[in-house]
């Protein structure tokens, strides 16, 4: 990068105010420059931004990291029990590329490990391992013909929080914190947390890239609250800081970076002055927000037994609903521990006890405070796991399901998604889309739709490019809107 | 507000503090090895401004600015006195906090 040509880029002011919608938000930066950098509540988002009336001002994504098994949680396929440790078809299995854990090895039938029931007034077929998601059928809407292009966790996470299967793009709460600005200047408007099974059954790891800002401005990226410490790293001043005199020299280090700004012209120096105004509004915010000990019994009680214990599944939904009642646009919790290759009927029963009362009180919550309509919820992982059993079928403590990209499930809730709806099938074997193939990019084309973006329109130009959160494809699938 | 960080600040401001005499030349110097350059008029009037500002509150906080003067783990400087420690340490945390001094471009 030539830093002149940036300079220039950055510095014209024809250059500010023709090229608005694709460079940095002009209105964006005229908030960030003037004398009230404080006063407002609000931080605009990109001019001519929402295209159309939103149903949804905000997102929490749910991500299960690890994928979570269709087979034994939504997809329900009583046939398959008549084909118990029989070979997967071969015209079923079509020759597709399957991870190098399973290739070349048999494939049996494993159906279902646990019975499945129908639920609320809409009768949703779903897995009794999930109580309490059966519990709020009549407002989510299952989609059970996902498919992704990616086969391996990290690939295949970034894919669906990115757009690419390659590092290195905006993510998709840094597209809507770019497009849609801020409703709350106390708090980022994209907010993180990540959560494990207990046991740590599975190596997942959450990368930095999964909630990055690629090529927007950085300021966009996803802040990350952690589950012991200090909830932001190195939020509380160190000893002999009054946060009086902290106040007063923030004021002086921003005209000093603003000095500088106004030389080189780096829009990164306004991300840096916005960060440290962030900073030290989130010594306040963030404390206030993560005492949860202010809500009463009946809520905690409601996101079960491990709400109380920090950087748990369940105080994060609980903490999701507290930055969604303040206006965060963006929520991304992911929990990781879905990946049972070997240990599914030992596992999955834990793993879903502790995602699914959490999952489920949060839907309720947001209801019962009105906040549902606004709020899209999506609960989801990656990919799916193989109908086809991995390891010994006769040895139940040592076996479980591969990946699997071509069928899966994901719910949606809220945000003018349809409620006790499905939308897709999947063959006799859970194993290919029957009807109605629901791509990654057509989640993002959809729940930006919901939020009043017209994916195609919502752009970056890098390196000559104009970039999207879909790339090149993605459909609005209108099947599944209220 | 990385404990490492606020230490490195402490002993820098000891570290100009016993090497220049004035207040200009302290923040002037501090300004270039951070940064290598000198700085402007208008970047050195937010400096000293800065610098009022921190003298001002640990003349009235003591006990703050003796809390300040144990960060971290380097053993302080001898015969300084705290609040000016202080008092420079800040700044000298606010100019290792710039743009520039953090950006290598």
């Amino acid at each position: 990068m030539d830093p002149r040509r940036e300079h220039d880029r950055f510095v014209t002011r024809r250059h500010f105010f023709g090229r608005s919608s694709a460079g940095i938000g002009a209105a964006a930066l005229a908030s960030l420059l003037g004398p009230d950098l404080t006063a407002g509540k609000k931080t605009a988002g990109l001019p001519g931004i929402p295209h159309f009336a939103p149903k949804a001002k905000r997102v929490i994504y749910l991500f299960q990291n690890g994928a979570p098994t269709q087979v034994d949680t939504f997809d329900h396929k009583p046939e398959l029990e008549k084909l118990r440790g029989t070979d997967l078809p071969a015209s079923v299995q079509g020759g597709q590329r399957l991870t190098t854990m399973t290739q070349g090895k048999s494939q049996k039938v494993l159906p279902s490990i646990s019975p499945f029931r129908q639920h609320g007034e809409s009768g949703q077929w779903i897995s009794d391992l999930l109580p309490h998601t059966a519990s709020i059928a009549d407002d989510i809407c299952i989609v059970r013909s996902m498919y992704t292009e990616a086969i391996n966790h990290a690939p295949a996470i970034t894919f669906f929080l990115t757009g690419s299967e390659m590092p290195g793009r905006p993510s998709y709460g840094s597209w809507l914190s770019y497009g849609l600005g801020s409703e709350n200047d106390e708090l980022p408007t994209f907010c993180v947390m990540t959560s494990r099974d207990k046991e740590a059954s599975c190596g997942q790891i959450f990368y930095e890239w999964y909630w990055g800002s690629g090529f927007v401005p950085t300021r966009h990226q996803g802040v990350k609250f952690r589950g012991s410490g200090d909830p932001v790293l190195y939020l509380s001043n160190p000893a002999g800081l009054g946060r009086k005199l902290r106040a007063g020299l923030l004021d002086d280090l921003a005209e000093l970076n603003r000095l500088k700004y106004q030389q080189v012209g780096d829009p990164e120096i306004i991300t840096r002055i916005a960060q440290y105004e962030m900073a030290y509004k989130m010594q306040a915010s963030v404390p206030e927000l993560a005492d949860v000990s202010t809500e009463p019994q009946h809520v905690l009680d409601a996101y079960g037994p491990d709400v109380m214990r920090r950087g748990s599944f369940a105080q994060n939904c609980l903490l999701a609903r507290r930055l969604a009642e303040k206006g965060v646009r963006f929520v991304q919790l992911m929990h990781a521990g879905w990946d049972q290759h070997g240990n599914l009927p030992t596992q999955l029963a834990i793993q879903c006890r502790d995602t699914d009362q959490p999952s489920a009180a949060l839907v309720k919550d947001l209801k019962q405070r009105g906040l549902l309509d606004e709020t899209l919820v999506i609960w989801g992982g990656e990919f799916g796991r193989t109908v086809f059993c991995q390891g010994d079928i006769n040895n139940k403590k040592a076996h479980g399901r591969d990946h699997h990209p071509r069928n899966f499930c994901l719910w949606m809730a809220g945000g003018g998604i349809k409620g006790g709806a499905n939308y897709g099938k999947s063959d006799d074997f859970s194993y290919n889309v029957a009807e109605n193939p629901f791509h990654v990019h057509d989640l993002q084309a959809t729940t930006l739709h919901l939020l009043g973006i017209d994916h195609q329109k919502l752009t970056y130009r890098f390196q000559g490019r104009d970039f999207r959160l879909t790339d090149v494809h993605g459909k609005v699938v209108k099947d599944v809107l209220a | 507000n990385d404990i490492t960080f606020v230490e490195a600040a402490r002993v820098f401001a000891e570290r100009i503090l016993i090497s220049q005499e004035t207040p200009g030349d302290r923040l002037a110097t501090a300004f270039r090895m951070a940064t290598s350059r000198q700085p402007s008029e208008a970047e050195l009037a937010i400096l000293a401004r800065a610098l009022e500002r921190s003298m001002a509150f640990y003349r009235e906080n003591p006990q703050q600015a003796d809390a300040f003067r144990q960060s971290g783990e380097y053993p302080p400087a001898e015969g300084l006195d705290a609040v000016d420690v202080a008092a420079y340490g800040n700044v000298m945390n606010m100019i290792l906090n710039t743009d520039e001094a953090l950006t290598r471009e």
